[in-house]
């Protein structure tokens, strides 16, 4: 049978039947309730804290609580646990108050008065100076040559908003100490990045920490470093108090003071010769880190590889900065930097066609890149890039060609039609070296008695399948039913270091080592004895050194890849459009279960499509405006159409039965495209996303 | 503990309301559960079954009880026309099918998607209570004078208001209707503005003419004076000063900034709504 073909899902009966259990369900014998007091300036040192009389039972949870470090550990550590005496974004976690009654606890958290002497925060992306992370790289001749000798030099500046990640369980965690040992459950992608920091934070060495997965109501990179958090936050207060303490975020709290995507502002100055043709491209990236480094760093990465997109550019020339403000720090959101450059370089290149007069989808043919032609990394496209055929299926699908011949023609009246066509990758697993450095994935199969299987792996599933595609991929391996393949959430007690749940690696990476685990086992099957296997993390050897100062070598292994088309119509009197259809294109590589992949497209689709149209967050004086779903809005049904969705097999070796990251790769080009088609539509050329209808109004007004 | 009264009847929520002055009055709730607020003591109206009917009054009124919901409406063939435009628009099925127009008034939200269309077709809230000796009294109020502000209106602690009055033997005679709702998506979604506007166009003139904005102000904006300046007018003659009568009326209007969106873009699509309003009048 093709391992495309879908199956009931390994956590569809618990989880339609309500029997699943999120964080919020489960109870703790004797536990009590956590509430943080947050800052309420952008930036300043405390002054004071002045408790109000705590009744019996109730506590204050401070920093002096910290056991060890007060720092929360993430690729480095900035960020303190509870501010000590600085706080450096509103919504920022001071203390926590505990006891059993909620209600109380709220009470006297909002009671609490802590005074500040306020510093001049910076409050902006344009206002800031310093850095967390910065590079520069370059591939081909110097790019002042190349901008000396250019016929014609076009510069353009686009900026990107926050998005946020909207997952449908809020933040939640509950601590327990007892003999020395502190033991987290919550809602999460990264069992081992809690363990860790928490390690830190405890000073407790890998025997005294146990960390456990609950059911997660989505995550969408939003409980990659989070959990870590407040993971440390109610261990802390589980050791202070001698009772296991729960937190779980309101909606407001979770969307003001936890991490989303990052703002960014990038400007290209791209070089032309006498002939029209492109000969240099020059990037300069800045993403808004907010308050603390964080994931900023790594988040940054991904944004410059993807700062030149699909195309094969002779002379490239990209810089890059996170910058730190005094606003809410930002972290992972599906795409993970790649949808802010994707956005800025799909719009680019459709400006420049627009300028020389030319169709874009006809300009952008002239540079797409192919099997061995060179990255901006200097890295080299390894495998086969099925573009052409990915053109071909869209425009058997769409009609785009003849459509957009159809809405250049000019248009009147009140609505008007246009068609955008995007074309993005998504760089397959961790950037650069770190699988190999940091990661070193191990998992393991464990054979029972019986002859059924567990898989031993630190994966989560947070609504993307993975405990079913890995249970398929060793249910095959092994021949034996997929109902033989048992796989629990992931616990630090009982499952090896396998890596976190993010970069669109657990299938492709974790998934090879569960294939080759399978294989190892059936060649050393024993019926009816206990067995176990164990795989660690090869490193592909075709893969060009990667040197992470340098940004230079092979960022990735191999990438996949994703073509949109978005067609809409524009009502030119409230600047608002509605989608006549949208499609989505991917090389997956292969598809483990094909109704698990349509869920990834239709979904990642509209987050994309609600991140380039109406996904609008602002700050004002460091306060996130838009903290609920009321003004914070994300598509709904009825602000779709059915999406045309379709898949071209381009199996990859190093992923278990070719599969290539997937996840990601859906998200990031729905935003271009929707653009593109707002510009056809329109008449108009923007620079900005979210394009909501108040920015496209706004430029139908002005005259000419 | 809350004191929570079930009438059955609008006399018993009188009652309850004179037992309990200043007792909230819950009629569908759906915004009551969004904003949690405290009260010592509640009344739901939605077992009043006498509320819950649309009756046709004797001066050709179309009176719709305080209990009579978005989806009840749409079921209803008595119901103006303008309505099925607008309901649709409000939040979801869910909320519709709980919801009530009296809600959406009392409420008082500058966003309540019903506003502006009660507000052109002069609509009137019919408001009761009890006098010292158990006799129901009533009065009505008009839209735009019982909504004082933002979550203000004209009721006192012992009053309840028992349903909306349509004068509709004055609107039938509208011949042209136009409604249009814009927010940040096609559901679940609070308006950045509104607009509902009608005519009466006889032989080529406007008779009667009305505008109404929402979510530009505090309440539904309308320009008595401006409307009766227009009344009279060649349709032709207006749809040739467009530009200048659509200036007119918008230099009345300023909406703000705020979370969903911007004043200058509220402004525009007031007037692009108006204007289109113009472009739709035959004749």
């Amino acid at each position: 049978m093709d391992i495309s073909t879908p199956v009931v899902k390994k956590d569809h009966e618990v989880k339609m039947s309500g029997r699943a259990e999120y964080i919020a369900d489960h109870p703790f014998p004797g536990e009590i309730w956590g509430t943080m007091v947050r800052s309420t300036v952008p930036f300043g040192k405390i002054r004071s804290i002045k408790l109000p009389d705590l009744p019996e039972g109730y506590t204050a949870v401070t920093a002096d609580d910290v056991p060890g470090e007060n720092l929360l550990k993430v690729v480095t550590s900035e960020q303190p646990i509870f501010a000590g005496d600085t706080v450096r974004f509103l919504g920022e976690g001071i203390l926590m108050i505990t006891g059993p009654d909620l209600t109380e606890v709220k009470r006297l958290a909002a009671e609490t008065e802590v005074t500040y002497e306020e510093y001049e925060p910076v409050l902006s992306l344009d206002e800031a100076t310093d850095t967390c992370a910065h590079y520069h790289f370059t591939k081909g001749r110097a790019m002042d040559e190349v901008f000396a000798e250019a016929a014609e030099v076009i510069e353009e500046t686009f900026t990107t908003g926050y998005q946020e990640q909207a997952y449908l369980e809020p933040q939640g965690a509950v601590g327990v100490y007892k003999d020395g040992r502190a033991e987290i459950f919550g809602s999460m992608q990264c069992p081992y990045y809690v363990k860790n920091a928490c390690k830190q934070t405890m000073g407790l060495d890998d025997d005294h920490v146990r960390i456990v997965q609950m059911t997660t109501g989505g995550g969408f990179g939003g409980k990659e470093d989070y959990p870590s958090l407040i993971g440390c936050q109610v261990a802390v207060a589980a050791k202070k108090t001698g009772h296991p303490v729960r937190m779980i975020l309101n909606r407001r709290e979770d969307m003001a003071s936890t991490p989303k995507r990052h703002p960014s502002k990038i400007t290209y100055k791209v070089a032309l010769d006498g002939s029209k043709h492109i000969t240099g491209i020059k990037a300069d990236i800045l993403l808004d880190a907010g308050a603390y480094a964080g994931l900023s760093d790594v988040v940054l990465q991904r944004s410059l590889l993807s700062a030149i997109g699909c195309y094969n550019i002779e002379n490239t020339d990209i810089t890059g900065a996170a910058m730190l403000t005094n606003l809410v720090s930002n972290g992972a959101y599906r795409g993970f930097g790649a949808p802010q450059s994707f956005f800025a370089i799909e719009t680019m290149m459709d400006h420049i066609a627009y300028k020389l007069g030319k169709d874009p989808l006809d300009f952008k043919k002239e540079y797409f890149v192919k099997q061995g032609d060179i990255t901006c990394s200097e890295g080299v496209f390894h495998h086969h890039v099925p573009i052409p055929e990915m053109l071909e299926k869209a425009e058997e699908l769409t009609d785009y060609s003849s459509k957009y011949a159809e809405y250049k023609k000019p248009q009147t009246g009140r609505f008007r039609k246009g068609i955008g066509m995007s074309m993005v990758f998504h760089g397959c697993g961790f950037t650069g070296a770190a699988e190999k450095e940091f990661i070193k994935a191990v998992v393991k199969i464990h054979k029972y008695a019986d002859d059924t299987v567990e898989i031993l792996a630190s994966n989560s599933d947070i609504g993307q399948g993975i405990k079913t595609t890995f249970a398929k991929i060793v249910a095959e391996g092994l021949g034996i039913p997929l109902s033989d393949v048992k796989i629990e959430n992931p616990d630090t007690d009982r499952v090896p270091d396998s890596g976190p749940t993010v970069a669109s690696r657990s299938l492709m990476i974790v998934g090879k080592l569960l294939e080759r685990a399978a294989a190892r086992l059936k060649a050393e099957w024993k019926p009816g004895e206990e067995q176990e296997v164990e795989e660690h993390y090869k490193h592909p050897d075709f893969m060009l050194p990667w040197d992470g100062k340098a940004f230079h070598g092979d960022a990735y292994p191999t990438y996949s890849w994703a073509l949109n088309v978005v067609e809409l119509e524009l009502d030119t009197l409230t600047g608002q459009s509605r989608l006549l259809s949208v499609c989505g294109i991917f090389d997956v590589g292969k598809d483990i279960d094909r109704t698990i992949m349509v869920g990834q497209a239709q979904g990642g689709m509209l987050q994309g499509l609600g991140y380039g149209s109406i996904e609008n967050m602002e700050t004002k004086e460091g306060r996130v405006l838009q903290n609920s779903f009321t003004d914070y809005m994300i598509p709904t049904a009825e602000d779709t159409v059915p999406f045309q969705i379709a898949f071209i097999d381009n199996p990859y070796d190093g992923g278990p039965k070719g599969a290539k990251g997937a996840g990601e790769l859906t998200l990031v080009g729905a935003a271009p495209a929707f653009e593109a088609a707002v510009e056809q539509a329109s008449g108009k050329r923007f620079f900005s996303i979210p394009l909501t209808p108040e920015k496209v109004l706004m430029a139908l007004s002005e005259k000419g | 503990m809350v004191r929570t009264y079930y009438p059955d009847t609008a006399y018993e929520a009188m009652k309850a309301r004179s037992e309990a002055p200043g007792a909230l009055l819950v009629s569908g709730g759906t915004d009551v559960m969004v904003r949690k607020p405290a009260y010592e003591a509640v009344i739901i109206l939605n077992g009043a079954g006498d509320l819950a009917e649309i009756r046709q009054e004797e001066d050709g009124s179309l009176f719709v009880g305080a209990e009579v919901t978005y989806a009840d409406m749409m079921q209803d063939h008595r119901i103006p026309e303008i309505f099925r435009t607008c309901i649709p628009g409000i939040a979801s099925p869910a909320i519709r099918n709980a919801g009530t127009m009296t809600g959406n008034i009392c409420n008082a939200s500058p966003a309540g998607d019903t506003l502006p269309v009660l507000s052109i077709m002069d609509a009137q809230v019919v408001i009761g209570s009890l006098d010292a000796s158990g006799q129901e009294v009533s009065r009505t109020e008009g839209l735009l004078s019982f909504i004082q502000g933002i979550r203000k209106i004209d009721l006192l602690p012992t009053e309840v208001v028992l349903g909306v009055r349509l004068p509709l033997s004055n609107w039938e005679r509208q011949n042209v209707c136009y409604y249009q709702k814009v927010g940040s998506r096609r559901a679940e979604s609070i308006s950045k503005a509104s607009f509902a506007a009608s005519a009466r166009v006889e032989d080529g003139t406007i008779k009667d003419f009305r505008a109404s904005w929402g979510s530009v102000g505090i309440k539904p904006v309308r320009f008595p004076d401006l409307e009766k300046k227009y009344a009279g007018t060649p349709v032709s003659d207006l749809k040739a000063r467009k530009e200048a009568v659509t200036a007119d009326f918008i230099e009345g209007i300023h909406p703000i900034d705020d979370q969903r969106s911007t004043a200058a873009y509220r402004r525009q699509v007031s007037a692009n709504l108006f204007s289109d309003f113009i472009d739709s009048l035959g004749g």
